[in-house]
């Protein structure tokens, strides 16, 4: 019962080459520092067991620090991903809307900009094999709304522009995007997910869908961009159709 | 008794991701692996210490073994641990409340399951996700091929010679409204399963039958030999054909010329 492991089911974060090269820099800094908290709780685990002589429990303790290490590396990592973000949110604000795919256009700049800031947390999040802490906590953590008890560690969502209510279960590799690209335009638009929604696996919801309460969706269906659910229907289809039978 | 049965409307989407306590045994599947990986490399750390320069030259043999050793030390220890859950209450089909027996214990293999399962996929051996299967219980046959997707580990059967691709989904067990849906899903010989497909419970595939790309199964679907299935759900059924019998039917619709010339230059 493995997801798919070549793809990770971190949240999408694409950037644009031209970005990539430019804020490499800011990329690599952000894994350097998230590395340093590590390197001082090693040296101090080092100094207590093995240097005082309780060799021992050096080797007993190991798995336990193995463990402490991911989580410090999480921690780390997503604090300082949030104070950057914080940084160049104040700088320019993100909003919904249609932009130009143009680094001229400011909004999608700074897309690419917050994609890149917010990649590394989310790539430890998602290649993290113990169950505790993962992609539901860290997008919590970038201010996505997530209701209490729902499933969604095993599916991609988008890291920003999403609310999702209580006791959702959104299936296996289900894909939940409030972007996208078509040719030259640019769209960032809010998603919208009621209380009780069943999703099948394999589902895809484009930018500005909203689902209403209890709304149940059969395995592999696609939305188009700006469609309504109603609640208490069931769905299907590439578009995703309304079925007859009521619940 | 089940709404789903008998309606046409299914909805399928995966639950192991409820979190209690059963997700310590996973905790104490990768604790005892690391410590079996300290001690079996115990006689690496001591040249370390000793100062040996050949130390240097066997570190990435041994991090290559510390892998292997590692999943293979997990996984028989998740096999041990399902003997004994299964023993205490075997696993069943049917429909199950959320509150009732079987929902916990499916919960609990589902956690044991997981790690194993989860370091073999990200090794890059390509056979050795079938050895684990196999011990796990799923009955696979010879020459068979698993790509990278989603297998449950039980209730699932795959015949000889078939062919599994990228990311489709086999799924034993479904999670409506509250209830927990399993039942036995069997693949025959020589079949092959399309990319991004999903297999839903109780699909019987009888042997040489395809099923398309981007295509979903029905609950107890049954799909006959030597046909090709494709859509969502999976209703609409070809027979299998040469390519030089497809295009002579095509000709005779008239849909289709064919074109004498571009044959001959590629002999």
């Amino acid at each position: 019962m493995s997801g798919p492991t070549s793809m990770k089911l971190a949240s999408p974060t694409p950037v644009d080459e031209y970005v990539r090269k430019k804020f490499l820099f800011l990329y690599l800094t952000i894994i350097f520092i998230s590395f340093i908290p590590i390197s001082i709780f090693e040296y101090f685990y080092y100094q207590i067991f093995w240097i005082s002589g309780w060799i021992w429990f050096f080797w007993l303790f190991i798995p336990l620090n193995l463990i402490a290490g991911i989580y410090l590396l999480l921690f780390s990592s997503l604090i300082i991903s949030k104070l950057f973000l914080t940084i160049i949110n104040l700088i320019h604000k993100p909003k919904e809307g249609t932009f130009k795919r143009d680094f001229k256009d400011k909004d999608y700049k700074f897309w690419n900009i917050r994609n890149i800031i917010k990649k590394w947390p989310i790539y430890i999040s998602g290649t993290n094999p113990l169950p505790w802490l993962k992609n539901k906590f860290v997008l919590r953590f970038f201010g996505v709304k997530i209701g209490k008890h729902s499933l969604c560690d095993q599916c991609w969502i988008s890291s920003e522009f999403v609310s999702i209510g209580k006791n959702v279960i959104c299936g296996l590799s289900s894909t939940i995007l409030s972007y996208g690209i078509e040719q030259n335009n640019f769209y960032l638009k809010k998603i919208l997910i009621g209380d009780n929604v069943q999703m099948g696996s394999k589902t895809v919801l484009l930018p500005g869908t909203i689902v209403g309460k209890n709304v149940q969706i059969f395995a592999h269906t696609y939305t188009l961009p700006g469609q309504i659910l109603e609640p208490n229907k069931k769905y299907k289809g590439h578009p995703a159709k309304m079925l007859e039978e009521s619940m | 008794m089940f709404q789903i049965k008998n309606s046409k409307i299914q909805i399928i989407s995966t639950s192991g991701v409820f979190k209690d306590k059963a997700s310590l045994f996973l905790l104490f599947e990768f604790i005892i692996g690391i410590f079996i990986v300290i001690f079996s490399s115990l006689w690496l750390i001591d040249y370390l210490i000793k100062g040996i320069w050949l130390f240097w030259f066997l570190v990435p043999l041994s991090i290559y073994g510390c892998l292997f050793l590692f999943t293979f030390s997990i996984s028989l220890i998740a096999f041990l641990l399902l003997r004994i859950v299964n023993s205490i209450y075997t696993p069943q089909e049917g429909i199950f409340e959320r509150d009732s027996k079987d929902w916990k214990f499916w919960r609990y293999r589902y956690w044991i399951t997981f790690l194993p399962l989860w370091s073999v996929r990200a090794l890059p051996l390509p056979w050795m996700d079938i050895v684990v299967y196999r011990m796990f219980g799923v009955k696979i046959g010879r020459n068979v091929g698993i790509y990278d997707g989603w297998v449950d580990p039980e209730f699932v059967s795959i015949g000889d010679h078939t062919m599994t691709s990228l990311n489709t989904m086999i799924h034993s067990h479904l999670i409506y409204n509250n209830k927990l849906f399993i039942k036995s899903v069997i693949i025959g010989k020589n079949c092959i399963v399309g990319p991004q497909s999903v297999i839903s419970p109780g699909t019987i595939m009888k042997k040489e039958a395809i099923l398309g790309a981007n295509s979903v199964t029905l609950i107890d679907q049954v799909l006959e030999s030597g046909l090709i299935y494709i859509g969502i759900p999976a209703l609409k059924s070809f027979p299998i054909t040469s390519l030089e019998e497809a295009e002579e039917k095509l000709v005779k619709l008239g849909k289709y010329k064919k074109n004498e010339n571009n044959k001959e230059s590629l002999n």
